[in-house]
C-alpha cells in the first residue's frame, strides 16, 4: 500500500528543495512501515540547523511523529530571534 | 592581564570627545591600552564613563544626565560582522541604564573621524548639532533644523557641511518631543531602538550629530583581519543562520512563529494570527522590497529596503524595511494584517524616530484596555481602538509623536498610561522595567522569558542568545558556543540550571560582542562568526594576546556595571519580573491550552542567576566579591553607600 503525503517548504527553503514554484511537493513511499519526520529530514539531507520548526497537519511536530497517508508536512527554515 | 606584546594603540584611537552643551565646549579624554583591555570598547566603555561622570540618581531628561556615543573595539577596523556602537544614558522609560546598539555605517565614520566616542553633557540652550570631521568637533546651530523628519534632515546636512561623505545620526520630531520611546537613527534605516535614547538626545537639545573621516583606523596585523573579512565573505552562503538572515530578512519570523504557535497577536492574548502570511517575508519580498540593505563590513545583508506603493500608502525607499519586530509589534499584536498600512506605519515611526517595538506595543496595550472597557471613546478622541481597526494606526503614531490628544498619553510609555488608565489597565501591560516587550514569548523559549527579567536594560531579546539556537546537538549555535562549556543541548522549554547557564553563560557571550561592536546576527551563535575567529580578529586589529576567558570578563564587566548603576538609581530585584500573562497557557495554534510558566520555577531559576552571576537573592546588584572579581573594586564602597 505505501503512502502519499504532501510536503510544503516555506521561505527560502522552497528554491533549494522543491522543483515546483509553490515549494509543494508530493512524496510517495512505497512500503508500510512507519515513516517519521525524522526519516523525511534524512531524505532531503537539510543542513543541521538549517529547519525551525515542523508542522504535522497544522500541529507542531518532533522528530520522531509518524507521517501517515494523506497527511500535510510544512517545514518552515529556522528562525533564532531579531 | 595580559599586555601582549606592547603594541599599544591599535585598533582604537585611545581618545573619547567629550562635549559640554551647556558650557559650548569640548575636550579630549584620553584613555589608555589597559581602558580598552579592561573594558572593551562599545557597552563597557559606555557604561564605564557614565559611572566615572553622572549621578544615576540624575533626571533621564535633565541636564545632569548623560549620552555617549561608544564604538565598539573592533568598529571601523575592517573587521567583518563588527559595525556596531552603542548609546548609552539613564533611560526615560525604565529609569536604568539604557543600552542600545546600531550598525550601518555611522560608527565606523566616527571611529575614521579619530574618536572611539562621544561624551555629551549638559543641555544647549538652544537646538543644536555636532560636527565633527577628521579629530575636529564643532557645535553648530539647529534651529533650522528643529522640527523636521528625518529625510529632510538627512538630505539637508551633508550639502550644508560641503562633505557628501558625512554620515548623520539624529532624531525626528518624537525625540524633540521626549516620547519616552523615541530612538536615534543613523542614515535613516539604522536604530539605536531601544530604551528612549532619542528623548534624552532630544532633552538635550541635540538634533544630529554628523560625522566624516578619512583616515583608516590602524590596526595591527591589517592581512589578519582582512583574511578574516574574506573567509566571512565566503562562508556565509554556507552558514544555514547566516542565508537565511540574507534571503529573508528577520520577517521570516512572522511566518516561522506563527506556525510555531508563538507569534504575539492581539497584545498576546492569541498565539497565532489569521492573516500572519499577508504580512510576513514571503509577501513583503513580493509586493514591496526593492533591495536589500546592509552594514559596513558585513557580508549578510540582512536588512530589505521597501517601497510601498498602494494608494495613500506609499512610502518612500530611503527609510529603509520593517523587521519582524515591526512587522509583530505593529501587525500582528494590534490584529493588523495589511501589509501596506504596516509599511507605511514603519515608515512614519522612521520619520518621526519612534522606536518600532514600543510604539506598537503600547498601542496594543491601549487596545487591550479599550477592548475591556477600562477606557472608551472619550478618552482616545473618538478613536475605537478595538483590535484590527487599521484606520486608528496612523493616526496613533501622529499623536504619539507630536504629543497630540490621546498620545500624549500614549508617549509615555504603556507603564505609565496604565497608571493614568486605571481600573485594572495593569493587567493589560506587557513590559519589564517599564520597557515593551520584545516580539518572543517567553512560554516557547523559556531562556528568552529570563532574559527579558534579568536584564539591566529593561526587556531586551539580544541580552543573551535565544534557546532555539542550542536545542539540537548538531545545530551551529550549539556546536559554535562548544568553547563555552556547554556540554548537551538544552530544550527551548526547559527551565531547569541547565537553562540558567546557558543564558548565564550567553549573556556575557552578547555582552562581549557589544563591546566589540559585533552585530548579534553575524556571530555564534546567531551567525557565523565562531569564537576562535573572533579572538584571533581582536588580537589582529590591537597586537594583544588575548583569549576567550579576557573576553569573557570584559563582558562581564559591563554587565556587572550596569547592575550597579542600576542598583544606585533605585532598581532592585522586583524589578527583575516578567508579566503575569507568560503564567497563563498559550491560546490559538498548534501549543494552545500549552505551555504556561510556572511562577515557582521561574523564581527559583532567577534564584539560581542571581547566584551563578554573583549577585545578591535580595538586591539583584553584584556582590562585593563578585566586584572585587572582575577588578571593579571602585565600585564597592559607593555600591554598599547605595543599600
Amino acid at each position: 500500500m505505501g503512502k502519499k503525503f504532501m510536503v510544503k517548504f516555506y521561505s527560502y527553503l522552497r528554491e533549494k528543495y522543491s522543483s515546483h514554484s509553490g515549494g509543494e511537493e508530493v512524496i510517495i513511499i512505497d512500503n508500510d512501515g512507519d515513516y517519521t519526520i525524522e526519516d523525511l529530514k534524512k531524505q532531503y539531507d537539510f543542513i543541521p540547523g538549517e529547519i525551525g520548526c515542523v508542522i504535522l497537519n497544522k500541529q507542531m511536530a518532533e522528530d520522531d511523529a509518524i507521517i501517515q497517508d494523506g497527511n500535510l508536512v510544512e517545514i518552515f527554515p529556522f528562525f533564532g530571534g531579531g | 592581564m595580559n599586555s601582549g606584546k606592547g603594541c599599544n594603540g591599535k585598533g582604537y584611537n585611545g581618545q573619547y570627545l567629550i562635549v559640554d552643551l551647556a558650557q559650548k565646549e569640548s575636550h579630549i579624554l584620553k584613555l589608555e591600552d589597559s581602558f580598552y583591555r579592561q573594558f572593551g570598547g562599545g557597552a563597557g566603555a559606555a557604561i564605564k564613563l557614565l559611572l566615572d561622570g553622572m549621578d544615576p540618581a540624575a533626571d533621564p531628561l535633565g541636564p545632569d544626565n548623560m549620552l555617549v556615543f561608544s564604538c565598539g573595539l573592533l568598529t571601523g577596523t575592517g573587521s567583518p560582522c563588527s559595525p556596531r556602537y552603542v548609546i548609552c544614558a539613564k533611560s526615560p522609560l525604565t529609569g536604568g541604564m539604557a543600552k542600545s546598539e546600531a550598525g550601518g555605517w555611522w560608527g565606523p565614520a566616527l571611529k575614521s573621524a579619530g574618536f572611539d566616542g562621544i561624551v555629551v553633557k549638559g543641555r544647549a540652550e538652544h537646538p543644536v548639532y555636532l560636527w565633527i570631521k577628521d579629530g575636529r568637533a564643532e557645535i553648530r546651530d539647529a534651529g533650522h533644523l528643529w522640527g523636521r523628519v528625518t529625510g529632510e534632515v538627512q538630505q539637508i546636512l551633508p550639502g550644508e557641511l560641503g562633505d557628501p561623505r558625512a554620515r548623520i545620526l539624529q532624531i525626528g520630531p518624537a525625540g524633540e518631543n521626549l516620547v519616552r520611546y523615541a530612538c536615534i537613527c543613523n542614515e535613516l534605516s539604522h536604530f539605536n531602538g531601544r530604551g528612549g535614547l532619542g528623548a534624552v538626545m532630544g532633552a538635550k537639545n541635540l538634533k544630529a550629530v554628523a560625522v566624516s573621516g578619512a583616515r583608516q583606523v590602524e590596526v595591527f596585523d591589517r592581512e589578519k583581519v582582512r583574511e578574516a573579512a574574506r573567509w566571512a565573505a565566503r562562508e556565509f552562503k554556507n552558514h544555514p543562520l547566516s542565508w537565511g538572515l540574507h534571503r529573508t530578512g528577520t520577517a521570516i519570523g512572522m511566518e516561522a512563529f506563527n506556525a510555531a504557535g508563538s507569534l504575539p497577536t492581539n497584545n498576546w492574548h492569541l498565539a497565532a494570527f489569521e492573516q500572519a502570511n499577508d504580512i510576513g517575508s514571503e509577501k513583503l519580498e513580493e509586493e514591496v522590497v526593492v533591495s536589500k540593505g546592509g552594514c559596513h563590513g558585513c557580508p549578510i545583508r540582512c536588512k530589505r529596503i521597501v517601497e510601498g506603493k498602494a494608494a495613500g500608502l506609499e512610502t518612500d525607499r530611503i527609510y529603509g524595511g520593517p523587521e519582524y519586530e515591526s512587522l509583530a509589534a505593529l501587525g500582528s499584536n494590534c490584529g493588523i494584517g495589511s501589509l501596506h498600512l504596516l509599511v507605511k506605519a514603519n515608515e512614519l515611526c522612521n520619520k518621526y524616530t519612534l522606536d518600532t517595538i514600543s510604539t506598537g506595543m503600547t498601542i496594543s496595550f491601549a487596545m487591550d484596555c479599550f477592548e475591556r472597557g477600562i477606557i472608551n471613546e472619550a478618552d482616545t478622541g473618538g478613536l475605537c481602538l478595538n483590535f484590527g481597526n487599521e484606520d486608528v494606526i496612523l493616526p496613533l503614531i501622529e499623536q504619539i509623536a507630536f504629543r497630540r490628544g490621546f498620545g500624549g498619553i500614549l508617549a509615555e510609555g504603556s507603564a505609565t498610561a496604565a497608571s493614568v488608565f486605571g481600573g485594572g489597565a495593569e493587567e493589560c501591560l506587557l513590559e519589564v522595567k517599564g520597557q515593551e516587550l520584545p516580539l518572543h514569548d517567553p512560554r516557547t523559549k523559556t531562556g528568552v522569558g529570563l532574559q527579558y527579567a534579568v536584564s539591566p536594560f529593561g526587556a531586551d531579546h539580544w541580552f543573551a542568545q535565544h534557546d532555539t539556537l542550542f536545542t539540537k546537538a548538531d545545530a551551529p549555535g550549539f556546536i559554535g558556543a562548544a568553547p563555552l562549556g556547554m556540554a548537551e543541548p538544552v530544550p527551548a522549554t526547559d527551565l531547569s540550571l541547565k537553562k540558567v547557564r546557558l543564558i548565564y553563560y550567553t549573556s556575557l557571550l552578547t555582552s562581549i560582542y557589544d563591546c566589540l561592536g559585533i552585530c548579534v546576527f553575524g556571530a555564534v551563535s546567531r551567525g557565523l562568526l565562531p569564537l576562535p575567529l573572533i579572538i584571533d580578529i581582536v588580537n589582529g586589529a590591537t597586537g594583544w594576546n588575548t583569549n576567550l576567558w579576557e573576553l569573557m570578563k570584559v563582558g562581564e564587566r559591563a554587565v556587572n556595571m550596569a547592575r550597579v548603576f542600576n542598583r544606585r538609581a533605585g532598581l532592585t530585584r522586583r524589578d527583575d519580573r516578567l508579566p503575569s500573562r507568560f503564567f497563563t497557557p498559550l491560546k490559538g495554534g498548534p501549543l494552545d491550552g500549552t505551555s504556561a510558566l510556572v511562577p515557582a520555577e521561574f523564581e527559583k531559576a532567577l534564584d539560581l542567576y542571581y547566584q551563578m552571576s554573583g549577585c545578591d537573592l535580595n538586591s539583584g546588584a553584584p556582590s562585593d566579591a563578585k566586584l572585587s572579581e572582575l577588578d571593579l573594586g571602585w565600585l564597592t564602597e559607593k555600591n554598599n553607600a547605595g543599600e
